[in-house]
C-alpha cells in the first residue's frame, strides 16, 4: 500500500472512532423538563402523532380543550378559546388529531418547517367549527 | 364620442391601424373604458383614446375587442374586479408576498376578521369576492345588501333563498345553471375540496366549501367567459369557464349556481 493511501485509511477508521464516542448532538427526551418538552411530544409513543393534516384552517365555534391523548384520561395541554384555528388531521375513534398555532402566532401549519411545527393534541371530533373558502 | 370597453385580457392600442410593432403606443386591459369616435373602418378599426400610466393616450384599436356599457351598477362591479385584479399584478402578485400579503389583509379586515396573506391556511377567495362587493357599493348602495362573509356558502345560499321569497331588495338572485346564461356582474359558483354540493345543497344549508368568482367578460365566439376571483393561484386572477349553447355554462364547468346581478333592479 502506498503511504498516501495508508495514510488515507488511517484518517478514516480514525473519523469512524471519533463518531462513535461523540456525545449526542441533542440532549435525550429524559434530560429535558417539562417546560422544555414540546406539546407534540407529550404524546404517548402508542399513540403516534398523525400526520396528512388539512391544509385548511377551521375556526372554533366554542371552546375546547386540547388533550395529550385520544381519550378524556388524556390531560389537557391547552385550552382553545372560541375564534381560535385549527388544521384537522387523522381521527381515532371519537378523537382528532389537530394542529394549531399558539394565540398570536400566524395560521401556517401547512407551511411551517419540521423544527417550528405547530402545536398538536387531540380533541372531539364533532367539535364545531367554522370553515372559510 | 362613445365610451366603450375592452372585453379582452389585453388589447393594443395603436398609433395607425395597422398591425406592426412600430404602431403600438400602449396595452389596454379587461374593462377599460375608453373614448371612441364611433365609426369603425372598414378593417375593423376605430379611433380611441384612453388613460394609461396617468396619461391620456390616442390612437386605434380593433373594435371588435370593445363592448359597449353594461349597466351603471354592473360596471361598477366590474371596475372594481378590474382594480383588484390590477393591484395583485393581474395574478402576479402571490398572497405571501408583500405588498400583497397586506391588501389580503385589507380583505380579511373588512369582515372583521384580523388576518393576512400570511396566515396561508386560510383561504381567502370568499373574503375577496365580499371586499370588490363591498367597494362596488360604494359607487352602487344596493351592493350593500350582499351578506358579506368569509364563505361563499353564506352569500350563496342568501341570494337563492332571496330569489325563492321573492326578495326584490336582494343584488344577487341564485339560479341553477342551466336557468341562467351568465350576464356580466353576475357570480357563478363551483364546489371545491370534493364537497360534491349541487344546488339544491346550498337551497338548504350554508355551509359548504365551495368557489366563487364575478363575470368580468363574456366571449360567445370561443365558447368562453372569464371571471375574476380571490385566491385563484394565490392571487387576484382570471379564470376561463366554458360555454355551451345559448351562452349557457357546461356541465364541464362544474358550475352549480349563477348568481344574478341585478342591483340595477333595486
Amino acid at each position: 500500500m502506498k503511504s498516501e493511501a495508508r495514510l488515507a485509511l488511517l484518517l478514516i477508521v480514525a473519523g469512524c472512532a471519533a463518531n462513535r464516542v461523540a456525545p449526542p448532538a441533542e440532549p435525550s427526551l429524559q434530560a429535558r423538563t417539562a417546560e422544555e418538552v414540546p406539546v407534540d411530544v407529550l404524546v404517548p409513543v402508542d399513540v403516534p402523532v398523525p400526520d396528512g393534516c388539512a391544509a385548511e384552517s377551521e375556526q372554533l365555534q366554542s371552546a375546547v380543550a386540547v388533550r395529550s391523548a385520544p381519550d378524556a384520561a388524556g390531560h389537557i395541554v391547552e385550552m382553545l378559546a372560541a375564534g381560535r384555528y385549527l388544521l384537522r388531521c387523522a381521527t381515532r375513534a371519537e378523537y382528532q388529531f389537530i394542529r394549531f398555532p399558539a394565540a398570536g402566532e400566524k395560521v401556517d401549519c401547512s407551511t411551517r418547517p419540521a423544527g417550528r411545527r405547530c402545536n398538536g393534541g387531540w380533541i372531539p371530533a364533532a367539535t364545531a367549527t367554522r370553515t372559510f373558502d | 364620442m362613445a365610451t366603450m370597453f375592452v372585453r379582452s385580457e389585453v388589447l393594443n392600442l395603436r398609433s395607425a391601424p395597422v398591425v406592426s410593432d412600430e404602431t403600438e403606443l400602449a396595452k389596454l386591459d379587461l374593462n377599460q373604458s375608453v373614448e371612441t369616435s364611433g365609426v369603425v373602418d372598414g378593417a375593423g378599426w376605430i379611433r380611441a383614446s384612453a388613460t394609461v400610466g396617468g396619461q391620456v393616450r390616442a390612437g386605434f384599436v380593433k373594435a371588435g375587442f370593445l363592448r359597449k356599457p353594461a349597466s351603471p351598477a354592473v360596471e361598477a362591479l366590474l371596475a372594481e374586479a378590474r382594480t383588484q385584479w390590477r393591484r395583485f399584478e393581474y395574478g402576479k402578485g402571490e398572497e405571501h408576498r408583500q405588498p400583497f400579503s397586506r391588501m389580503v389583509g385589507e380583505m380579511w379586515q373588512a369582515i372583521g376578521l384580523n388576518l393576512d396573506g400570511e396566515d396561508r391556511d386560510q383561504p381567502w377567495s370568499a373574503a375577496a369576492i365580499s371586499f370588490m362587493v363591498r367597494n362596488a357599493g360604494r359607487r352602487h348602495a344596493a351592493y350593500n345588501g350582499f351578506a358579506f362573509a368569509a364563505a361563499h356558502s353564506r352569500y350563496v345560499h342568501d341570494a337563492i333563498r332571496r330569489r325563492n321569497q321573492g326578495d326584490t331588495n336582494a343584488p344577487f338572485w341564485g339560479f341553477r345553471r342551466g336557468e341562467r346564461a351568465p350576464q356580466l356582474g353576475d357570480i357563478v359558483c363551483v364546489p371545491r375540496a370534493g364537497s360534491g354540493v349541487d344546488f339544491d345543497h346550498a337551497t338548504s344549508q350554508n355551509a359548504f366549501k365551495s368557489h366563487c368568482d364575478i363575470v368580468v367578460a363574456i366571449d360567445p365566439a370561443n365558447f368562453k367567459l372569464l371571471a375574476i376571483g380571490g385566491n385563484v393561484s394565490h392571487s387576484v386572477e382570471t379564470t376561463e369557464y366554458p360555454l355551451g349553447p345559448g351562452n349557457f355554462l357546461t356541465g364541464a364547468s362544474g358550475v352549480f349556481a349563477v348568481l344574478a346581478n341585478r342591483a340595477d333592479e333595486i
